[in-house]
């Protein structure tokens, strides 16, 4: 009998050790698993390993909260999601974090915004009066989430049930220089309109909305895309001279002014250009910065393909 | 004797193991939208006919959730577990889990949505239903972000379906609800974008299959259904067919030319279909891989949000502010009873005993007592809160998800 025990409790110890096998992470490796969530990419290839990192982390207790929090800074999207979840997950296990602990994460505003609005929610959980207390502090937070909801409470403040003679103007604009997301933007915008101040949106958000434009240059059936025509080389080398005429697609074309004057400084091409097709054309705008930086262009069409652009110092 | 021995010793390891396996399944009471077989019916619930937000006539308990949700509950092994979407653009994505019994919040997950969260205002970025295949849960959002989590709140897997196929989306809100079935689950995402249903292995989130869809907008659920000899099938609706698929496979069985309604959602009972179609229409299935045939059509039956219900001979739909009663058999219309002022209905009622519960967009619940000749209004309750969502039942409470909201409705 006791050989037959022994057998048995062989046996499922091998079948245990099989099953631990499968997982390619070491049993107590938390670091590797929080590195593997970091760099979650999307499509099916990564989501085994993903789901034995989550699980070996999962099973982790709570002490591991803040560096699962800190791993955020440097995650993908879909990293901080699963960083996320495995957070909450934690969250409510014993021993549980200390409030000092997380205190001290979100005051350092280097940190993931998206982990810090966690963070903030669990600092003010069941208390409406700290959340509403902290986010009076909170209009220029680094987080968009926390700067979002401190703009929405000062902004029901200043305006609710609050007549157009006595809407605090000052306090609006105050407001508008750190609200980013476009809704609450055109909101107090709106508000400001009703005190009598006037802003354009469009000035607002840094659009440009002030170009040159040429064209159209042939490119029936996408040929000439890659085609330098004059006016580009000339553009490249700085030769611009407002008054050039060149060789169109229709005969000579000159540099025409093109202004966005609607809310978000969109400049409409098509009664420009006729809604000329298979051509090119080209668009210029000068903005002074004193220092080199990013910017974005958005192009906003139903037949576009492709177009390019040049920089220059 | 010592090899018989171990080998003894072995199967009854396995057997062990199987067993345990089994018992890990929870008892899923509402495991999808409109519940079992996507009935919409318990039919031996004893939910009261009257309750009321104001003075918490038979509310057992109501809990305010994260954030806005039009989608309804689930509940399975003692939790009613619902999804929410709060913040910038409802980018806060919330699964949460209430115990059945008392209200207390059990668990609640988040995650931040990666896809396109606009939506239309009356609606939400959380507008699908969850749905449970007893021991994991599938949260899907208009987003197209999708989570599998374990009963204890826990992520297993996520997809940002949005962020592998980047056209996949629709500003006015997407609100197909995932099913389950052998192992997979079923996305069905149909849009002017990237269009196509998925069928993803339920354990580890991997795509199994992915076919293409018609590129038009279409707010319609996927329907896991049976054939009489138990054969499981995912039934696809759209505005030019009805589709069958095998569900691990995603073989098409068949496929019907019809043109199907892009919100009410195909209903079906043993071998019958019943489609929203040219008002009704009703398919019967065959064998798995052979197409149904149509028994009948009324468009009088029509249903404009609602989908259809069937019981006892019976199908009921919901156009606009009628009820509408059909024979199941023969398609012929029975009767019409008028929901005085309930303005716009989204939500698929539910029917518990000789009662239907429909709520209408504002938070008013008509019950009609279904075996009056005719129809009979018996109770007007009000919630006072916004419901889109369809109702869900266990046991004699019933569950229901305003947009703000979770109450569990039963006798005090």
């Amino acid at each position: 009998m006791k050989n037959l025990l022994k057998i048995a409790s062989v046996a499922m110890l091998a079948m245990g050790s099989m099953i631990a096998s499968e997982s390619s992470l070491p049993a107590n490796d938390a670091s590797g698993a929080i590195k593997t969530l970091q760099s979650i990419e999307p499509g099916d290839k990564p989501l085994r390993a993903a789901q034995q990192a989550a699980k070996l982390l999962q099973a982790q207790d709570s002490k591991l909260v803040i560096d699962v929090l800190q791993a955020m800074d440097q995650a993908t999207p879909l990293g901080k999601n699963w960083l996320t979840s495995v957070a909450v997950s934690l969250r409510s296990k014993s021993p549980g974090v200390s409030r000092d602990s997380l205190e001290k994460f979100f005051t350092e505003t280097k940190h993931d915004g998206e982990a810090r609005y966690l963070v903030f929610s669990w600092l003010t959980e069941g208390q409406a009066d700290l959340r509403s207390k902290m986010l009076e502090t909170m209009l220029d937070d680094s987080s968009p989430e926390i700067r979002y909801a401190a703009i929405a409470q000062a902004f029901e403040r200043a305006t609710k049930d609050v007549a157009k003679e006595q809407l605090p103007a000052d306090s609006l604009k105050k407001l508008l220089d750190s609200a980013r997301h476009p809704n609450q933007v055109v909101e107090i915008i709106g508000k400001l309109k009703e005190a009598g101040v006037e802003v354009h949106q469009a000035n607002h958000f840094g659009f440009l909305a002030n170009w040159k434009v040429i064209g159209p240059f042939d490119n029936v059936g996408q040929k000439a895309f890659n085609t330098i025509y004059p006016v580009e080389s000339d553009l490249v080398s700085g030769k611009f001279a407002a008054d050039a005429n060149y060789a169109g697609k229709n005969g000579e074309v000159a540099w025409k002014d093109a202004v966005g004057d609607d809310t978000e400084g969109a400049v409409d091409l098509n009664p420009i250009f006729e809604k000329e097709k298979g051509a090119i054309v080209y668009a210029r705008t000068v903005y002074p910065s004193k220092k080199a930086q990013s910017c974005e262009l958005r192009l906003d069409a139903s037949t576009l393909t492709k177009f390019g652009s040049t920089a220059r110092k | 004797m010592y090899k018989t021995k171990l080998q003894f010793w072995t199967n009854l390891i396995v057997v062990a193991t199987v067993a345990y396996s089994s018992s890990s399944l929870a008892m899923a009471d509402w495991p999808t939208f409109r519940g079992p077989n996507a009935s919409s019916i318990a039919a031996k619930a004893n939910i009261p006919t009257e309750f009321s937000a104001e003075g918490s006539k038979n509310i057992a308990w109501k809990v305010p959730m994260p954030g806005r949700g039009v989608g309804g509950a689930i509940v399975v092994d003692g939790q009613v577990i619902t999804t929410s979407s709060s913040g910038i653009d409802q980018r806060r994505i919330f699964v949460t889990s209430v115990s059945e019994k008392d209200g207390k919040v059990l668990w609640q997950q988040q995650l931040v949505a990666r896809g396109r969260p606009y939506c239309h205002p009356s609606s939400a970025n959380a507008a699908p239903t969850p749905v449970t295949d007893g021991k994991r849960v599938f949260a899907f959002y208009s987003s197209n972000d999708l989570a599998c989590l374990d009963l204890q709140g826990n992520l297993l897997w996520y997809r940002a379906l949005a962020v592998d196929y980047p056209k996949a989306g629709n500003d006015v809100g997407m609100s197909s609800s995932p099913v389950v079935a052998d192992g997979v689950v079923l996305v069905q995402i149909e849009c002017q974008g990237d269009s196509f249903a998925a069928g993803l292995d339920a354990e580890t989130g991997e795509t199994l299959w992915r076919i293409s869809r018609p590129t038009q907008a279409n707010w319609a659920s996927p329907l896991a259904a049976k054939t009489a000899d138990g054969k499981s099938l995912f039934i696809l609706q759209c505005g030019k067919s009805l589709e069958a698929y095998q569900p691990t496979s995603g073989k098409q069985l068949w496929a019907t030319e019809m043109a199907c309604s892009s919100i009410p959602s195909t209903s079906y009972d043993g071998n019958q279909l019943f489609v929203p179609s040219k008002g009704l229409t009703l398919l019967e299935l065959g064998s798995q891989d052979q197409p149904p045939k149509q028994a009948w059509n009324n468009n009088k039956l029509g249903a404009n949000s609602a989908s259809p219900i069937v019981y006892k001979g019976s199908v009921y739909t919901v156009n606009r502010t009628v009820l509408v009663k059909g024979d199941a058999l023969t398609g012929e219309l029975k009767w019409q009873l008028r929901l005085p002022e309930a303005g716009s209905i989204w939500s698929t009622p539910v029917l518990a005993g000789k009662h239907m519960f429909v709520f209408t967009e504002d938070g008013r619940c008509f019950v009609v007592d279904l075996e009056e000749e005719g129809g009979k209004i018996v109770a007007t309750n009000a919630l006072g809160e916004n419901v889109l969502g369809s109702p869900a039942i266990s046991g004699d409470s019933m569950f229901v998800r305003s947009t703000d909201t979770l109450w569990k409705i039963s006798r005090n």
